[in-house]
């Protein structure tokens, strides 16, 4: 087994090193560190901007740029935190809290060097949980029916709605919403035309680009208008000298990275924790094992190395169920199951075997990107600094212009750019209200396959619903989706009662 | 029969935390930032309709100069000249290096 992975992982890397796809890559992860470094810009806004760019690539390209994005972003975010304490990405937003102390004691660089180190050892690690893994869950999903499917979505549908940020119930009824909308233009069984309110532009439905941009975009834009403050820092002068390392600190961080590491792929295992709650866990897990708990939050290099670590195996563990099984676990994977969608490929468990070019192509540039962030970031700290004096108010005109075009370009209706404009303003009337965008889109994705598996699975059962029960693997993942709403309710109701009567701190529950 | 389901479901599930999020509330901003948003609104809406009748680059300059209006700090200048520069961006790198429909100005149209 690991000489054929070692095989399709250097077809893989033959693919990922041609011309057009390494570029590909690297324009990717371009775009992604310098959208990670700007405050106020998001990954979901920079994504779906380049998605409609991506219609006019071959797959593997298009995939390997999308995905070079998300991780490089990644970079970038670590950047911004350590060295001006700004948490603009949410998975860096724990690096903060000793990354930018260790910068006001003018150890910037060593962090920066550490945060490299630990990002590049998290991800690789990622990546080879990813080789292994995924064909493992493919041998297992290819034995699926359309009734399995339909729960093991269930599962993931009600796993990323409940276990994301914010209130539970409140992303469910996103998602239960996000279903609707992908409902929305002619039914593709019956060819009958629904919630389209007898607009004709209606008939095809909402497109994935408008309603990822309207959300992340338009409603991002109205929500840190006049928000983002101008930025002052006196600490932005990293020489390249000062990142490397020294010996000592590769000591004090060895352990920390490991264990961000291996709590990172075990996050990106469980549907809806990503790499914002893998980076929270492992700073945790490092304070509580810390002999010397005190030093987080004065600098504590532990505080920067675990969190980060974790952060990036997470980003890469993200793809294994998305690949592999084709059910994203949060928004930016929906929004790459939409890429592969519209280059007409079906994510799924027959990706592997039907496009070993784009699996394996993608895990290569995974490591080729990889690399090419640290090459990119060691030298070019200081444009990435530079960078981030562009005024906010230069920023999100731009950015709204090209989010006109990115929706007005997927089929050339300027319909469609209105519908953005409404679902923007839906969009920042749910975020005043607390409700998250992000199950929306996962709903939207995995909606109308949803729709479709339970019609097969109907059909093939002549209408017996009981066939989700009597089919043993459905009837499992169907248990586990009553276990997970059950434990909740279970969690929600005990923290009701554990408030009235008295007021225990959170780690006793 | 399928959607019927869906609705019941949603209509519950939107229905429940209509009862209970009295008690849970978030609050994330401070003041309405009324003159942002009409601005970026006002942008977007500028762009629908100038791309209708008078073609690719008033649009672009519209939406972009009407949406920078939208911060406190704004600068009048500044923002024409971004205005432009992206018009003349979007223009040659949209329809002329990707050719999407649009003409550049309306009476340009073939």
């Amino acid at each position: 087994m690991i000489g054929g992975a070692v095989a399709d992982l250097l077809h893989g890397f033959q693919v990922a090193l041609q011309p057009h796809n390494f570029l590909a890559c690297f324009i990717g992860v371009l775009m992604g560190n310098v959208v990670g470094v700007l405050p106020g810009m998001g990954v979901m806004a920079a994504m779906s901007i380049l998605l409609p760019l991506t219609f006019a690539m071959p797959p593997v390209a298009a995939i390997l740029m999308l995905a070079g994005i998300y991780y490089g972003s990644q970079y970038g975010g670590a950047i911004c935190s350590i060295l001006l304490n700004l948490p603009c990405h949410p998975p860096h937003a724990v690096t903060c809290l000793d990354g930018y102390p260790l910068t006001k004691q003018g150890k910037a660089g060593t962090a920066l060097g550490i945060t490299m180190l630990g990002s590049f050892i998290g991800a690789s690690f990622g990546i080879i949980q990813m080789i292994f893994f995924a064909p493992v869950l493919v041998a297992a999903a290819l034995k699926f029916g359309p009734a399995e499917i339909c729960s093991l979505m269930l599962l993931g549908l009600l796993a990323g709605s409940t276990l994301a940020r914010g209130s539970a119930i409140k992303g469910v009824s996103m998602t239960a919403f996000s279903m609707l909308l992908g409902m929305c233009g002619t039914d593709v069984t019956a060819g009958i035309e629904r919630f389209s309110f007898g607009l004709p532009e209606l008939a095809d439905g909402v497109e994935i680009v408008a309603l990822a941009l309207g959300l992340f975009g338009i409603a991002e834009f109205m929500k840190s208008v006049n928000q983002v403050e101008p930025l002052t820092s006196g600490y932005t002068t990293v020489r390249l000298r000062d990142m490397v390392p020294s010996r000592n600190d590769l000591r004090v961080a060895a352990f920390p990275i490991a264990r961000g590491t291996i709590i990172g792929s075990l996050c990106s295992l469980i549907p809806g924790t990503g790499p914002t709650i893998a980076s929270f866990v492992a700073y945790a897990a490092e304070k509580k094992l810390s002999k010397t708990p005190m030093r987080f939050g004065r600098g504590a290099l532990e505080g920067v190395a675990a969190p980060e670590s974790s952060t990036h195996s997470a980003v890469q563990g993200d793809f294994i169920p998305t690949m592999s099984l084709g059910i994203p676990g949060d928004s930016v994977m929906a929004l790459i199951v939409a890429a592969l969608t519209i280059q007409g490929v079906t994510p799924g468990p027959q990706l592997i075997s039907q496009h070993p070019d784009i699996f394996w192509g993608l895990v290569a540039s995974f490591w080729v990107g990889n690399i090419l962030l640290v090459v990119l970031n060691v030298p070019m700290i200081g444009i990435w600094v530079r960078l981030l004096t562009i005024p906010y108010r230069h920023l999100y005109p731009s950015a709204l212009f090209f989010v006109c075009i990115g929706v007005y370009s997927t089929n050339s209706s300027l319909f469609q750019v209105g519908v953005t404009l409404a679902l923007g303003i839906f969009g920042y009337v749910l975020l005043r209200l607390g409700f998250h965008p992000a199950p929306i889109l996962l709903g939207f994705v995995l909606g109308p396959r949803f729709e479709e598996n339970f019609r097969r699975a109907m059909l093939i059962s002549r209408g017996d619903l009981m066939v989700f029960i009597t089919q043993p693997i459905s009837a499992a993942f169907l248990a586990m989706c009553v276990v997970l709403v059950g434990a909740q309710l279970y969690v929600y109701l005990r923290n009701n009662r554990t408030l009235k009567f008295n007021p225990l701190p959170a780690d006793e529950i | 029969m399928v959607l019927g389901v869906v609705l019941i479901l949603c209509g519950g599930a939107i229905a429940i935390p209509g009862v209970e999020s009295v008690e849970e509330h978030v609050d994330l901003h401070p003041s309405p930032e009324w003159r942002g948003w009409a601005c970026i609104l006002g942008g977007v809406a500028s762009f629908i309709l100038l791309a209708r009748n008078l073609g690719l680059f008033p649009a672009t300059f519209s939406c972009v100069f009407i949406s920078a209006l939208g911060d406190r700090s704004v600068d009048i200048k500044h923002s024409a000249l971004l205005a432009f520069a992206l018009a003349v961006i979007g223009v040659l790198v949209f329809h002329y290096l990707l050719g999407i429909q649009l003409p550049p100005f309306a009476w340009m149209r073939s």
